[in-house]
């Protein structure tokens, strides 16, 4: 079974010490404009409707950039 | 006898007066109320670990180390059970504790402490009282403890809203702040590229993985060089 696209967010967040507050509070600065609730039950892949994905993602990777890496969540171009 | 502080709530404050202030004046307070009391120190649990945050007299200070340090005695075992933890000071016979040493060296016998209530069953610090008389704590004594622990408890309950509320403000004018310039710059992208929100933001997101930067300052230097360009043209 392949990962969905949530639940690399998801593991990407946590591997990057992220807590959901902060990705939001991030996603929020980078432009996203979904509602923490929303993003929530996206992540946790309960949600419907399709998300800001890239943002979610530009969000985490930049996380990573401050500690060194260079943009390791794949963005939705990416994923397979 | 030296009443003294160290830095304990930092910059927190209540009002103009900072909670370190508030909190000396609980201690002081436990000391000359609770009949027994010989010492009086407020522990607060932080996430580096527990910290005496006030004390009246330094042997209140020596004896709260001890017990972080051996990482047992009364005041962290009222903080971890939340319940008021009376304790007389050598109990356990033959086998003395590092604070039963460190309590008798200073000629203790006895010590309450009070729990500080985070929420319903989580505590946050614990107000001790050190006593050098023989005996229990009188029922008078140990009712004026939580009386004043429940005080206690206020203070630095409000003084973390506080200090949370105001570390989300400023976390939401950067945030604001980031998004504005975001825009500014996709506003830009979508004029010169004719495309789509979504696409010009794709645009800024490959740029910041080319060049390995936030995406903020890719945006930034999009919209200050086209800034910079509009005022040449003016000066022309």
């Amino acid at each position: 079974m392949s990962t969905s696209a949530h639940e690399v967010l998801e593991a990407a967040r946590v591997r990057a010490g992220m807590s959901f507050d902060e990705l939001w509070m991030d996603y929020f600065a980078l432009g996203g404009a979904s509602s923490p609730d929303i993003v929530r039950s996206y992540l946790a892949g309960s949600a419907t409707q399709s998300m800001d994905y890239d943002v979610l993602a530009q969000a985490i990777n930049e996380r990573y950039v401050e500690v060194g890496g260079n943009h390791p969540v794949p963005y939705r171009e990416d994923l397979i | 006898m030296a009443e003294r502080t160290i830095g304990a709530g930092g910059d927190r404050e209540l009002g103009d007066v900072p909670l370190d202030d508030l909190l000396q004046r609980v201690v002081l307070l436990a000391r000359h109320t609770v009949g027994a009391a010989h010492s009086v120190s407020i522990t607060l649990a932080d996430t580096g670990g527990y910290r005496t945050s006030n004390f009246t007299s330094d042997d209140a200070l020596a004896i709260d180390e001890a017990q972080y340090e051996s990482d047992d005695g009364p005041c962290l075992r009222a903080l971890r059970s939340a319940r008021q933890v009376q304790l007389t000071v050598g109990a356990g016979g033959d086998h003395l504790s590092v604070f039963d040493e460190v309590a008798t060296e200073a000629g203790m016998t006895t010590v309450l402490s009070t729990p500080l209530m985070r929420d319903p069953g989580e505590a946050i610090g614990a107000l001790n009282i050190y006593s050098q008389r023989e005996g229990a704590f009188a029922e008078s004594d140990v009712r004026t403890a939580s009386l004043i622990g429940e005080q206690a408890t206020i203070l630095v309950r409000t003084a973390l809203a506080l200090v949370s509320a105001n570390r989300l403000n400023e976390q939401l004018q950067l945030a604001v702040a980031s998004r504005e310039i975001i825009g500014e710059a996709k506003g830009i992208i979508m004029e010169r590229q004719a495309c789509t929100r979504d696409e010009a933001f794709d645009v800024l997101r490959r740029a910041s993985q080319r060049e390995n930067r936030k995406l903020r300052e890719v945006a930034e230097d999009l919209v200050l060089r086209v800034e910079a360009r509009e005022q040449d043209g003016r000066a022309d």
